[in-house]
């Protein structure tokens, strides 16, 4: 009958839903040192999790591919050589001992006796097979492996002999990069297949990855036989968030031990007393906000025209308005903290100079009209506006385009953009780095500098493996650019990391290069 | 809609034939001029309803006149006051920008009924033309039509518009598009079935007899027949568009800064949501205001067409 | 019977293959470019053409349509991932639950707190009761998923910490999520209750059942409820639809690992293969549940089931008069 038929209907209906529902769920879950929020529990873990919150992505292990979260690889890998945060010294890791024999030839002599978490030896081989997958398999970053000539560089014992093919002074810094300078097992990697690198990785780090959720979490277990010093926490869970209120809530409810990189809305809440029981670690972000005038455009020939659009911004209004209390007025193109930085002087502001000179060009109110065009972010957007509105107080139009990355860059191979806003991306840690953005050598032509004068100080820099003549070098380079008014410096954004006071130790060279491993709890 | 006689190309000998098929015509339009104001009435007795058309009302003005209402020009920026708590100055405070909320949410009241206007501009002569050859001629062309229109609606709505906002970029045009695309089926299919339905008249089979083209019958018989599902349909429409609107806005896609949009205004507060309350709460509060009078005009209008359907 | 089941599925072929080729060519018109995106800011035009290569974007589209569909039929291989070089597949596996969960509990939960809305204010018609009921479900109807969705975590993750901000551990992590999903579905639910409802109360049956001397009130909400069951059933189909796209938004606010985050980042990033298993799956799934939803419906009503046999026509005449918002 009609009634038991639909009865019946439904129930199944019901039914398969809830089969449903209970047999897809995800089987693992977000794990936190205290998963039901509010209550009194303040992180204390008597088996001492740790966890940590990003706004990162969960990522690959696989070093040459990674390009979000790397905090896993630094507790999975150990690195070649090790940089220390608070001195900035190199030390030693995998790699006993290091020098330049000359200026194109290094030297490492790696440890002995160190295992992979799958029990294999660690070797030289691996060392070396580590650097030059950046040149075979994945190609899209170039930590300067592709300097090395790997024909001519031998293996004797323990002990690597690179040869270089330009000689490269930051070389050495460049092997304690938390990135890139990771070792893998290059038996395992050679007999596995591409996605074992997602959440089966093999390193001699400290720990080893229990799990990897894509859009969720990543689990790392401490290892029991680390040749290194053993690290406190137990389990180290770190947890991705898309979206920043929900991972300051986390925090604020005591799941996340530290909260990283939180921008500068919720370092203002915490520096007002909104969270309870926190400490704020400051950290630069390496990064260098600027506007560029690109040597292609004819009206930037003349240097009044350059030196008006210089003057016609004030650095310190845009520093405020973009980073507010986590920016630091920028005073020439190398970030501050950085080896080599010169502190050359804060852009000067001067609009009715800027006016006077603009005319002295030749050009009329408002007859100059620019371009700028950038990728879609909110720094580089906030900046672009204000921008915008300093060049219209000294008659010069900007047109703002913006649009999203993978839109905009073919555009700007294209030279279609008239006025360049620039940053680094974060986590330039080297003048050489910097300066290849902008030397001749740079592929971004809105911002490369062709100049004979500049790019020979350039170069002196960043060969010779004298200190003395590099900081020369280097500090001349920067004034140069100080005077021609090529590229004009605004910002250098720092990060803010907060963690409760159950924890200590929080260090790293920048917050999403955090080194987790040596956290400890009070 | 008239019921005025254009001289035609036949011969003289089928003036008889085409005076009949006038007062046939005269009389159906009068019968659609009574049934929209017997409608018309039903819609005023619906307390609910009017309100809705208020809300309505008043959206479409501040859109109109938003130059006028509007305190400040909406991308006027002052740092120095960025995210200011509601004042008499600011009668909802100011953005990160030190943009004025009141001013930006009044334009994104024009931004989004623009948007949503061309939007549905476009669907309707896509969808209708569509639907309008898929009913006329019938056979394999139909059956054609009416797959692609199923593989279209196979994909869900939002999703569909996404995609091709993320193809497109952003922007007014791009965004009316990506949402246009989606409705199109609906507006083909509702066309096909008037057209399929109006086909069978008898006049229009006299006309076609007298040897009228194809195409002028369709005119003149269609447009006027299925203005009033149209309208219906449309306001049910507009609601649902404006929301897509927001949504896309939200996700970066859509229309976004300078201009204002609501969904791209919310987006931009989200990190201040826990200090800073107006930038999340004014645009969330157009949007529902706006859909809610959307809501109760268009189910005042459905209930007017059809008494039964209510009780 | 089972010629209109059989039929029913082999449609989805087609139109699965229709709707990968209109993502593809959505895709193909994309000015952006995932080279660019996956490269960096800066390259050399070598380093452009040897990517290019290598993602298997220099082949004509119809090629690399065919070359697609054929990888997915025969292999169940939906590609590689431009950004973590994962097979595609895994990807979706491991984020379907999530979106599925979250769209078949929203659902759950609108017809169970719909329902009981529905039976009151038809109940009690025109009473206070009814008009506060149509207005505050209209008002929620209104809500922007994503706004309603910050507001409810607002609400009730950081000011009164009933549930948990983000993640899926434990039932209440569902519950925020599910709740600004569901909402505006449970304003229709309620209002078809209604309706139905009132349909009921005047049917002979209810007489007969009155004369009978039964308690009036269980027979009402017990046909009513029956009755009302039915276009509730034929809207799950829809519904369904806009849920699973709607979770893009949802997901996201919610840090919840499901298919609605993979694409934004996909889309993001231009990670074509991944944009693209992402739309087939959420498509094919709401295809399957609109297949099945239909065959419980002919179930249910043996009457609708010959009409369905008979005439897709009648069929889509009844989706029209289910209002615009299935957009």
């Amino acid at each position: 009958m009609k009634m038991n038929w639909k009865s019946m209907a439904l129930v199944c209906m019901l039914v398969v839903m809830m089969v449903f529902t209970s047999a897809c769920g995800s089987s693992s879950e977000k794990g936190g040192g205290g998963g039901t929020p509010g209550g009194g529990d303040t992180g204390e873990s008597p088996d001492k999790t740790l966890t940590v919150g990003t706004l990162d992505a969960a990522d690959t292990f696989d070093p040459t591919v990674n390009s979000s979260s790397g905090l896993g690889l630094s507790l999975v890998y150990d690195t070649i050589l090790y940089r220390d945060p608070e001195s900035g010294e190199i030390k030693s890791d995998l790699a006993e001992t290091w020098e330049f024999s000359d200026p194109t030839t290094v030297v490492l002599n790696i440890r002995e006796g160190i295992k992979f978490s799958n029990g294999d030896d660690l070797t030289p081989e691996d060392v070396m097979f580590s650097m030059q997958r950046f040149t075979t398999v994945n190609t899209q970053f170039d930590p300067g492996y592709a300097n090395i000539d790997y024909d001519k560089s031998t293996i004797e014992g323990n002990k690597i002999t690179l040869k270089l093919i330009e000689p490269n002074p930051d070389f050495l810094l460049g092997l304690c990069n938390d990135r890139w300078a990771c070792v893998v097992d290059k038996k395992y990697v050679e007999s596995t297949e591409a996605e074992a690198f997602w959440d089966k990785p093999v390193g001699t780090g400290a720990y080893t990855c229990v799990e990897n959720v894509a859009g969720s979490h990543a689990t790392f277990a401490k290892k029991s036989d680390y040749w290194g010093t053993a690290p406190e926490s137990e389990t180290i869970t770190i947890n991705y968030y898309p979206e920043l209120t929900t991972m300051m809530v986390d925090y604020e409810n005591n799941v996340l031990d530290i909260a990283l990189d939180i921008g500068e809305s919720e370092y203002n809440n915490a520096e007002n007393g909104s969270y309870a029981d926190t400490e704020i670690k400051i950290l630069p972000a390496y990064d260098i906000l600027s506007v560029a005038l690109p040597q292609y455009m004819e009206c930037f020939k003349d240097i009044k025209v350059r030196r008006a659009v210089a003057m016609a911004l004030d650095v310190e209004a845009i520093n405020k308005a973009v980073y507010g209390t986590l920016g630091t007025t920028a005073d020439s193109i190398l970030i501050k903290g950085i080896e080599f930085y010169k502190s050359i002087g804060i852009n000067k502001y001067d609009p009715e100079q800027a006016k006077k000179l603009l005319a002295e060009a030749g050009y009329s109110e408002n007859e100059l009209e620019l371009l700028m065009l950038f990728p879609s972010m909110p720094t580089n957007d906030k900046a672009s506006a204000i921008v915008q509105a300093q060049l219209a107080e000294i008659g010069i139009k900007l047109n703002v385009d913006s649009g999203d990355f993978a839109t905009v860059i073919p555009r700007l191979m294209n030279n279609e953009c008239e006025l360049a806003i620039s940053g680094t991306g974060g986590g330039t840690y080297f003048a050489s780095t910097i300066f290849s953005l902008i030397d001749k050598s740079s592929t971004n032509a809105s911002i490369r500098i062709n100049d004979d004068e500049f790019n020979k100080l350039v170069e002196e820099g960043n060969t010779s493996l004298d200190t003395a003549v590099r900081a020369e070098a280097y500090g001349k380079a920067q004034q140069w650019m100080y005077d021609n008014y090529w590229n004009i410096p605004i910002s250098y954004p720092n990060t803010a990391t907060l963690y409760h006071s159950n924890v200590d130790n929080v260090k790293g060279i920048a917050a999403r290069a955090m080194d987790l491993k040596f956290v400890t709890f009070k | 809609m008239s019921g005025d006689i254009k001289t035609s190309d036949s011969p003289a000998g089928d003036e008889p034939k085409r005076g009949m098929m006038e007062t046939e015509r005269r009389i159906d339009d009068t019968r659609r001029r009574s049934q929209m104001l017997s409608i018309w009435k039903r819609l005023c007795r619906n307390k609910l309803s009017i309100i809705g058309m208020i809300i309505f009302l008043i959206l479409v003005l501040a859109a109109i006149f938003a130059k006028q209402i509007a305190p400040y020009d909406y991308s006027a920026q002052d740092l120095t006051n960025a995210l200011a708590m509601p004042s008499a100055e600011h009668w909802m405070g100011t953005d990160d920008f030190g943009r004025d909320i009141l001013s930006r949410v009044i334009y994104g009241g024009r931004i989004s009924l623009l948007v949503a206007l061309l939007g549905i501009i476009i669907s309707l002569v896509a969808g209708g033309l569509i639907g309008v050859i898929s009913g006329y001629y019938s056979g394999t062309l139909d059956g054609i039509l009416m797959r692609i229109m199923d593989v279209i609606m196979a994909i869900p709505g939002f999703l569909l518009a996404v995609c091709v906002s993320a193809a497109l970029g952003s922007g007014v045009l791009n965004t009316a598009i990506a949402i246009a695309i989606a409705g199109i089926p609906g507006y083909a299919r509702l066309m096909r079935a008037l057209v399929m339905s109006i086909r069978g008249n008898e006049y229009v089979e006299a006309a076609r007899v007298c040897g009228q083209s194809g195409f002028r019958i369709m005119i003149r018989e269609i447009v006027p027949n299925t203005l009033s599902p149209i309208i219906v349909d449309t306001t049910l429409r507009i609601g649902a568009y404006i929301l897509m609107i927001s949504s896309l806005s939200f996700i970066g896609l859509g229309v976004q800064p300078p201009e204002a949009e609501w969904g791209s205004m919310l987006s931009a507060g989200r990190q201040y949501i826990r200090s800073f309350w107006p930038i999340v709460t004014f645009p969330g509060l157009a949007i529902m205001a706006t859909l809610f009078g959307l809501n109760l005009f268009g189910d005042g209008l459905r209930d007017a067409l059809d008494p039964r359907l209510k009780k | 019977m089972l010629k209109f089941v059989g039929r029913r599925v082999l449609w989805l072929i087609p139109v699965m293959l229709g709707a990968i080729f209109i993502v593809f060519a959505i895709n193909a018109i994309d000015p952006g470019d995932p080279v660019s995106a996956l490269l960096g800011g800066s390259y050399t035009q070598e380093q452009y053409d040897d990517k290019k290569i290598e993602l298997g974007l220099d082949k004509p589209f119809i090629v690399r349509y065919a070359g697609y569909v054929k990888d997915i039929v025969t292999d169940g291989d939906f590609g590689t991932s431009y950004t973590t070089k994962r097979p595609v597949s895994t990807e979706l596996v491991e984020r379907f639950g999530v979106t599925f969960k979250v769209a078949v509990i929203s659902i759950l939960i609108a017809i169970v707190l719909g329902l009981p809305f529905g039976i009151i204010s038809a109940v009690k018609q025109y009473s206070i009761a009814d008009n506060a009921v149509t207005i505050i479900s209209l008002v929620f109807a209104s809500m922007p998923g994503f706004w309603l969705a910050l507001m409810l975590m607002l609400a009730f993750a950081l000011n009164i910490k009933i549930f948990p901000a983000s993640g899926i551990e434990g039932w209440k992590s569902w519950v925020l999520p599910c709740l600004a999903s569901g909402l505006s579905f449970i304003a229709t639910i309620t209002r078809m209750t209604r309706s139905s409802m009132l349909d009921v109360v005047r049917q002979d049956y209810i007489r007969t059942a009155r004369a009978k001397g039964l308690d009036e009130r269980t027979v009402i909400v017990k046909h009513g409820v029956r009755n009302a069951l039915i276009p509730i059933i034929t809207t799950i189909g829809f519904q369904f639809g806009i849920l699973v796209s709607g979770s893009v938004i949802v997901e996201t606010i919610f840090s919840l690992p499901g298919l609605g985050t993979l694409m934004m980042t996909a889309i993001n990033n231009r990670d074509y293969p991944v944009i693209e298993g992402c739309v087939i799956i959420m498509a094919a799934l709401i295809c399957v549940i609109n297949l099945l939803v239909d065959l419980v419906y002919g179930f249910v009503d043996p009457q609708i089931m010959e009409q369905m046999k008979g005439s897709k026509k009648a069929r889509r005449a009844r989706h029209k008069t289910m209002g615009a918002h299935a957009l």
